[in-house]
């Protein structure tokens, strides 16, 4: 296991741009309908812009930022679904996510299976899986739920299955965003108790959120994106200070205000 | 230190364990496409998934009870009666055993299936992939590689009904039949070369999978499924046009060679062979081409 004080992340010039249809349903039909006209019918968003900052093993980072900031854009890009388009990213260490769209990859099939089928997809052997399965299980607490197909779920079950998955996987480096909302009260207090020990275990964990009370209570370390512009990092309580005070005064003053 | 020594073997998407600890190097691709090496050992470490995901699917289909099994077979055995009928009785039978007229469908028929059905299952296996292709780092070719899984799973019990059928009817069987290894070989190639296309297809126009099916019956009249390639050969000639159509479609020589081995119990044409491989090729580079160079976009687009 990584200790702390070893590199854990480095992001460097870090750029992402994609693009993005802008039709809710792209069809071949559609696409005929309007050969010709020369609509665009995609949009290139630049979402991370030369982003650099790196993070050693035992940091829980914490990452701020308006809706549309990048943030999720980045987290997916640690944990390799997105590559970048320019720059260069470093992890050291296994990877788990508990992304907030949740796991799943076909909701016809039962809890069991999706979990299985996850492990799978991440390059785990079959027995491996199939053992982690039982603490997931256990720790989801969902019951009779797990043998049955995933539609069924209520939303609930849901968030509190993925993160089971997420924090069992044995992360060196754990990406969370906005899931720690899991499940009710209970499972609240379970999920928190679970991300204690992540983090007393020196495990790194990079926390995407827009609640600034779990950024102030868990990060020692923050980061602050703007439209996929790093515009400050440090200690947490600074950065969400700046963050909150630009939130209030609104971006054109505070632009001035850096002039 | 450890970082160092890390930092020292690392090449782009490579991941290396220094002491225990693997590291991930992740940067733009070079033309597009993902580091081939690495992805494809990626995909060959993670083939239990593929497995796993194509008996899931089945299940989900209710494929693996043993009515569903049955249906397997019943269906295409339908399907093909349906086709029979068509042949035999508004065109006219050539043969005396209506058996014999029997297996020349079910053999070019259940072939094709197999074709159709790593086709239509890959074009929604990424669509349908859903929140996993956004939340999970993995070579998505592993889920047309399962439709392929799927649909071999589902091919295996209609050639046990065809043999059943091929020696009812008093068919040969030769040394000749080791040539269906080969021959199964190039049109699963081909058909998986489809496969990656229009899965990647079907992420920028969603209508693919609903379109599918229409492209899908017009192949079958334009392939060996319903005739053999003799047969036909001998009712196009003259019309050029018609003919070269016919031979242009790579099921020509794919079902063509096919049924030459099964139902004349002789080694297939080398032109036909080799035709058929030369397209097998040409599909797979091209599928896996379309396929690798957008994969980075689905995660954006789904």
């Amino acid at each position: 296991m990584p200790t702390a004080s070893e590199l854990a992340v480095k992001v460097e010039h870090l750029s992402i741009t994609y693009r993005a249809s802008v039709e809710k349903v792209p069809t071949l039909k559609s696409a005929i309908k309007r050969a010709g006209r020369r609509e665009r019918m995609v949009k290139e968003i630049a979402a991370v812009r030369d982003v650099s900052w790196r993070i050693d093993h035992g940091t829980v980072l914490g990452v701020v930022g308006a809706n549309g900031a990048g943030k999720s854009t980045m987290l997916r890009a640690i944990a390799g679904i997105l590559p970048p388009t320019r720059g260069r990213i470093e992890v050291h260490g296994r990877v788990s996510t508990l992304l907030a769209l949740g796991v799943g990859f076909n909701s016809q099939l039962t809890g069991r299976e999706n979990v299985i089928l996850g492990g799978l997809a991440q390059g785990k052997a079959e027995a491996e899986v199939e053992e982690k399965y039982e603490e997931i299980a256990a720790f989801a607490d969902i019951g009779e739920f797990m043998d049955m197909p995933m539609k069924s779920y209520s939303s609930g079950m849901y968030q509190r299955l993925a993160f089971s998955v997420g924090v069992h996987m044995d992360p060196d480096i754990l990406l969370v965003d906005e899931a720690l909302s899991a499940g009710d009260a209970a499972f609240k207090r379970k999920a928190a108790r679970k991300m204690d020990e992540l983090c007393r275990a020196a495990r790194t964990i990079i926390l995407v959120s827009h609640g600034m009370a779990s950024v102030r209570e868990m990060a020692n370390h923050c980061l602050w994106l703007h439209k996929g512009k790093l515009m400050d990092q440090g200690e947490p309580e600074a950065i969400i200070a700046a963050y909150m005070r630009f939130l209030e005064v609104g971006e054109d003053a505070f632009a001035m205000e850096d002039v | 230190m450890v970082v160092l020594d890390a930092e020292a073997s690392q090449v782009a998407g490579r991941a290396g364990a220094v002491e225990g600890v693997p590291v991930h190097v992740y940067e733009p691709y070079a033309a597009h496409l993902p580091p081939l090496r690495t992805y494809l050992r990626e995909v060959g470490e993670r083939r239990r998934f593929a497995y796993r995901m194509a008996h899931a699917t089945l299940k989900g289909r209710n494929y693996e009870t043993v009515f569903g099994q049955l249906w397997l077979v019943i269906n295409p055995l339908l399907l093909a009666a349906v086709y029979f009928m068509l042949v035999t009785v508004l065109a006219g039978s050539q043969h005396r055993n209506p058996l014999m007229g029997f297996t020349v469908i079910l053999s070019g028929l259940f072939s094709y299936y197999y074709t159709r059905n790593i086709i239509q299952l890959s074009s929604t296996s990424i669509t349908g992939g859903g929140k996993m292709i956004m939340n999970m780092a993995f070579p998505k070719a592993l889920l047309p590689l399962s439709s392929l899984f799927s649909s071999f799973m589902m091919y295996w019990p209609t050639l046990v009904v065809y043999a059943v059928a091929h020696l009812a009817a008093g068919r040969a069987v030769g040394l000749a039949f080791a040539w269906l290894v080969p021959i199964f070989v190039v049109q699963t190639v081909f058909s998986f070369g489809c496969g990656l296309l229009f899965a990647a297809m079907a992420v920028y126009f969603r209508d693919t999978s609903s379109l599918l099916p229409y492209a899908l019956r017009i192949w079958i009249y334009l392939s060996p499924v319903l005739f053999t390639v003799s047969q036909a050969k001998l009712k196009l000639a003259g019309n050029t046009w018609l003919l070269w159509i016919f031979k242009v479609n790579p099921l020509y020589p794919i079902i063509g060679s096919w049924n030459q081995v099964i139902l004349e119990d002789r080694a297939p044409d080398a032109v036909l062979m080799l035709y058929g491989t030369a397209w097998a090729l040409v599909s797979l580079v091209g599928g896996a081409w379309f396929f690798l160079s957008r994969e980075r976009e689905f995660a954006y687009r789904i």
